[in-house]
């Protein structure tokens, strides 16, 4: 995917990246229940604590007033539990294997987790 | 052509009306097309390449002994690189198609083969040389399957993570 606009902070930057996933979940969703299955509220894993406090009420608005407004979507899906957003460590974090060159032991284990195996 | 569903009367009644309206042979379960082997059992789908990549490192005219273990060095920064010497265009862009063409059952490499693709219309001698370790990388281990569980739960699980900052 290609970047958009000019960012600030790595907060600033995972926040971009969560408006953007969050937006592609909420389609895949509909696109689970078309099929006519169920399914619950989907949750989006990230690994930036700043980024997750953002959607905090006490701590949002005052320190993130710079912050492009397009970010009010996802908080707008929080509110309204169409979404869930958690903390995940980066020992866990599946899409580092989609966006940077991993060392050896750490790609061998994010591609079990991904589901792929030896044969 | 191929069809599929989660109910079974379904499947039947497609297949009665197909049948009557074309002429058309039947070959049951799905176990190869366009390349990719795929295996189906009661405990989940698993897709596999391994075919294709093994013939892909033919093509590449790879030895046995080309092996790294990751497809990209992390201190790997690739750039324009104006001034390195040129490369074969044609031959470039049909391994970064092989490559790309490979990443349906090999998630692995995506962000390598996305890397590289970024210099397809004038690719340089260091463009080059991360594909070889791409492809040496799949020489290594050519044989990986993409497996799908029947036991998941039905919850849509995303990971975003940015490198933008």
């Amino acid at each position: 995917m290609k970047q958009n606009s000019q960012l600030l902070s790595t907060a600033e930057a995972e926040l971009s990246s969560l408006e953007s996933s969050s937006s592609q979940l909420v389609r895949l969703k509909q696109l689970i229940e078309e099929c006519g299955m169920i399914s619950d509220f989907p949750v989006l894993y990230c690994n930036n604590h700043s980024a997750i406090h953002c959607f905090q009420e006490p701590a949002r608005k005052s320190r993130t007033m710079h912050i492009d407004h397009k970010h009010n979507y996802i908080h707008e899906l929080v509110k309204e539990k169409l979404i869930a957003i958690e903390h995940v460590g980066t020992k866990a974090q599946l899409a580092d294997v989609f966006i940077k060159p991993l060392m050896s032991n750490k790609l061998c284990t994010l591609r079990m987790f991904i589901g792929m195996f030896e044969l | 052509m191929l069809y599929g569903s989660t109910n079974q009367t379904l499947v039947q009644a497609f297949v009665e009306l197909i049948t009557r309206e074309f002429e058309v042979s039947m070959y049951g379960v799905l176990r190869y097309m366009q390349g990719i082997q795929i295996k189906q059992t009661d405990e989940g789908i698993s897709m596999s390449q391994n075919i294709y990549a093994r013939t892909m490192i033919e093509k590449f005219k790879l030895d046995a002994q080309e092996i790294v273990t990751t497809p990209m060095k992390i201190s790997t920064r690739l750039t324009a690189d104006e001034r390195g010497g040129d490369v074969n265009v044609s031959m470039y862009q049909g391994m970064i198609e092989s490559l790309q063409y490979l990443t349906v059952s090999r998630p692995d490499i995506c962000h390598a083969v996305n890397v590289c693709a970024q210099y397809q219309v004038n690719p340089k001698m260091s463009h080059l040389s991360a594909v070889r370790r791409i492809l040496k990388y799949v020489n290594g281990i050519p044989t990986f399957e993409l497996y799908y569980t029947k036991d998941t739960d039905n919850r849509l699980k995303g990971y975003c993570a940015a490198d933008w900052a």
